[in-house]
């Protein structure tokens, strides 16, 4: 096995020329917000050229968006901050923000807040329009972002408040691209879409590119983006960068020492990983020291604990629309099950009917258990709905002992008192699982989109998380795209499409059935680097 | 009526609101109605669900503020009171209706286009109205969401417990403090893609008055004229 084989499957690079234009000098950039008292981002030198894709990443909190926002301008011209340091975009002259005219477009991090048209054509139309373009020039542009992804599939007339999350990033970054900016700076261009989405996405960002505009990608799962990025710009955890340079030897140089809590490509990891075991190549411990570093030397033993959860034939409406049909699901005692599919196609609406929350319209959902199941949304402020930690605690059933206890493992302090809202993102998800691991029986746990917006570390985390919930004989129900994860910490995966169950099987061998194309999925990289490397998916 | 200028369609309906606030003759404002629904059923296809979904705030208006004069009488006109009550319901109805007609007929976007390019309304405000009413539904659906698992979290068989779950205080604060957040980076994003630039804005889709828009306004204030005369 060749280095150079393990490769993910993302579109090829092609580096801009040394000669290329300069769009952007940034020079010893640094944010420090209004009573903060530390720099959010410090020392941040970087130059972009035309063509060029430069990865912005680091884990949670590291100061990403902020120094997105302050390379735009947005710091200070919209968002209150003191930037320090020099930055200049060929172009913009004297004026202090980038976006808005045609230097520079951005797609920011809650894209469902982003888009503020009612119509799919007036929201590609809307930056268009305040540049002051010709009439026939929009109506071109429009029909350009409709003929190709990330915006084709979109009607023109259709109303923004119908599309699903995936539809509505897509139709923000068909918007930013349809602007044929120099520069695009977006922030996690692919966090709620589906791997084909996903991969639309990122290949429509590379073919801009390639007719000459930079890209400037804020993620932090920098497997998503690596195979089309040519450098990756790492800040640690204070803000500081530790790390620019070419993608791999830099990304090469991560793995081997410290990765900074970032979810580094599947191909990097492995590559690492032999080169610390010195396994050789082509050799069965090779491929197992590959597979350790994949997540899938974990062979899941089938569950036989008695059902926590039984939906048998059940269907849900809503309106005269079939949203879910027919679905039959049994999860057990100490079973992890991953729901997937694509965008829309009702695994939240499965969430909510597991959870409860939603009454059948037809067939039977039977809880095997006394305590309520425990439900952990995508957007985990939705789990709280009172305003203290000690009485969510209480809402849930729990001694604000027990609560504390678990609060407390998550390294929070449990202060009672506390609003949960006044919690980050990340951290009121945390508190969610966390309340959900308190109590000592097994109960049903359900959770949507639990790793959309993890680190690494945050992942790894939520990986003992369930563990320590399947330990303890709860039933795991976890919505997810990421199939190499989902493939990692459940037994098995059913597949939603149209509103069906159509395929529930054992997670490896979904995942092999994914690789193989018998599934109308798109083959996720570590599983695809595993298949490559000649690794069975067989159990 | 999709097809025709949002202002001039604008002017007719304040022409017609201003009609039915001043008529005091039931008689014409119940052939306003029935030519309004007509309109909206007929010629607009407007379904029925949600034609009666539209009405139902106007249709309880127009009972709580006409019973009183039904049952307390005044002899100011020498009507009786049941007279009164019925030209004040179907006032309601009326200025109902026409609102309903105008909303259907017409696209926001198109609206906002010619309230900032032809009487120069600030972009700010329309562009920021037209976002508030994205988030409407979308607000909608959290509260739902955050009602559904509010309710969730109490056992089964508790249906009383359950119920009050979904309507616990504290997710309107949760809510609250989303739609803050939302609006905050609504607006961040819309001046981030041009709205305060300087620039000349496109005129792209900006609605202007054309032939059909001078029929209509004739056969409107024909109508209207035709209503007074017969009634």
């Amino acid at each position: 096995m060749a280095s150079g084989s393990t490769k993910t499957s993302a579109p090829p690079r092609k580096a801009p020329p040394p000669d290329a234009e300069v769009v952007l000098v940034a020079d010893g950039v640094g944010v420090r917000f209004p009573r903060a008292i530390r720099d959010a981002v410090h020392d941040v030198s970087l130059t972009l050229r035309a063509g060029e894709r430069v990865a912005l990443v680091g884990p949670s909190g590291s100061g990403k968006t902020t120094l997105a926002l302050a390379l735009l301008g947005a710091i200070p011209s919209l968002v209150s901050a003191d930037r320090r340091g020099d930055v200049r975009w060929a172009g913009l002259g004297d004026r202090k923000l980038a976006t808005g005219t045609g230097i520079a477009a951005s797609v920011l991090q809650d894209t469902d807040a982003q888009l503020v048209a009612l119509t799919v054509e007036d929201e590609l139309a809307f930056a268009l329009e305040n540049r002051g373009l010709l009439p026939t020039d929009i109506d071109r542009r429009i029909d350009t972002a409709l003929a190709r992804p990330p915006g084709a599939g979109l009607d023109r007339r259709a109303r923004t408040l119908t599309l699903s999350g995936g539809w509505r990033q897509r139709l923000a970054l068909a918007a930013a691209l349809a602007e044929t900016p120099a520069a695009l700076v977006i922030d996690e261009p692919v966090a709620h879409l589906d791997g084909e989405a996903a991969a639309d996405a990122i290949a429509a960002v590379g073919e801009t590119c390639r007719h000459g505009a930079a890209a400037l990608l804020v993620e932090h799962r920098i497997d998503q983006v690596a195979g089309l990025v040519d450098r990756v710009l790492v800040l640690g955890s204070d803000g500081h960068p530790v790390a620019l340079g070419d993608t791999e030897p830099t990304l090469r140089a991560l793995a081997r020492g410290n990765d900074h809590g970032l979810r580094l490509p599947p191909s990097v990891r492995v590559a690492a990983a032999l080169e610390r075991a010195g396994a050789r190549e082509g050799t069965s411990d090779a491929l197992s020291v590959a597979l350790e570093a994949l997540g899938f030397d974990r062979r899941p033993v089938p569950s036989t604990g008695a059902p926590l959860l039984t939906i048998d034939f059940a269907a849900v409406r809503r309106g005269r629309r079939a949203v879910l049909d027919s679905v039959d699901l049994v999860i057990r005692e100490g079973e992890a099950v991953g729901i997937t599919g694509r965008n829309g196609a009702g695994k939240t609406t499965l969430a909510l009917l597991a959870a409860g929350a939603l009454r059948p319209a037809a067939g039977v959902v039977r809880r095997h258990h006394a305590g309520a199941p425990i439900f952990v949304p995508q957007n985990p402020a939705l789990a709280f709905a009172t305003g203290s930690l000690a009485a969510e605690a209480a809402r849930r059933g729990l001694g604000w002992t027990d609560a504390a206890r678990a609060i407390a493992r998550t390294g929070l302090a449990p202060e009672p008192d506390r609003h949960p809202l006044t919690f980050s993102h990340g951290e009121r998800r945390r508190i969610a699982l966390a309340l959900a691991l308190a109590p000592p029986e097994p109960r049903l746990v359900i959770l949507d989109e639990p790793a959309s917006g993890l680190d690494g570390v945050g992942l790894a985390a939520l990986d003992a998380d369930i563990e320590a919930l399947r330990a303890r004989g709860s039933a795991v129900m976890i919505v997810a795209h990421d199939l190499d994860w989902l493939a990692r910490v459940t037994d098995r995966i059913a597949l939603i499409e149209s509103g069906r169950i159509a395929v529930d099987r054992p997670s490896l061998a979904f995942l092999g059935s994914v690789v193989s194309g018998h599934l109308p999925l798109r083959a996720p990289p570590a599983a695809s680097l595993a298949a490559r490397l000649g690794w069975s998916f067989a159990a | 009526m999709r097809t025709l200028d949002p202002l001039v369609k604008l002017a007719i309906g304040f022409l017609y609101i201003g009609f039915a606030t001043f008529s005091e003759q039931a008689p014409e404002l119940a052939v306003l109605v029935v030519m309004l629904t007509t309109i909206l059923i007929g010629a607009e296809a407007m379904p029925l669900r949600t034609f009666a979904l539209g009405l139902a705030p106007f249709l309880f208006f127009a009972v709580t503020s006409s019973w009183i004069y039904a049952v307390a009488p005044s002899n100011v006109y020498g009507w009786t009171g049941w007279q009164v009550a019925l030209a004040v319901g179907l006032r309601t109805v009326a200025v109902g209706l026409v609102s309903m007609l105008f909303a259907y007929s017409t696209e926001p976007a198109d609206l906002g286009r010619a309230l900032v390019h032809r009487l120069h309304f600030p972009r700010r405000f329309v562009h920021g109205a037209l976002a508030a009413i994205q988030f409407l539904p979308a607000l909608a659906e959290e509260a739902r969401m955050a009602r559904l698992i509010a309710r969730a979290s109490v056992p089964a068989g508790n249906a009383m417990r359950r119920a009050m779950a979904g309507l616990n205080p504290g997710l309107g604060i949760t809510l609250l403090a989303g739609a803050i957040r939302r609006a905050g980076t609504a607006a961040l994003a819309m001046e981030m893609r041009g709205l305060s630039a300087t620039t000349r804005t496109s005129t792209w889709r900006v609605p202007h008055v054309a032939r059909r828009d001078i029929v209509f306004t004739l056969g409107a204030i024909a109508a209207l004229a035709a209503i007074w005369w017969v009634a």
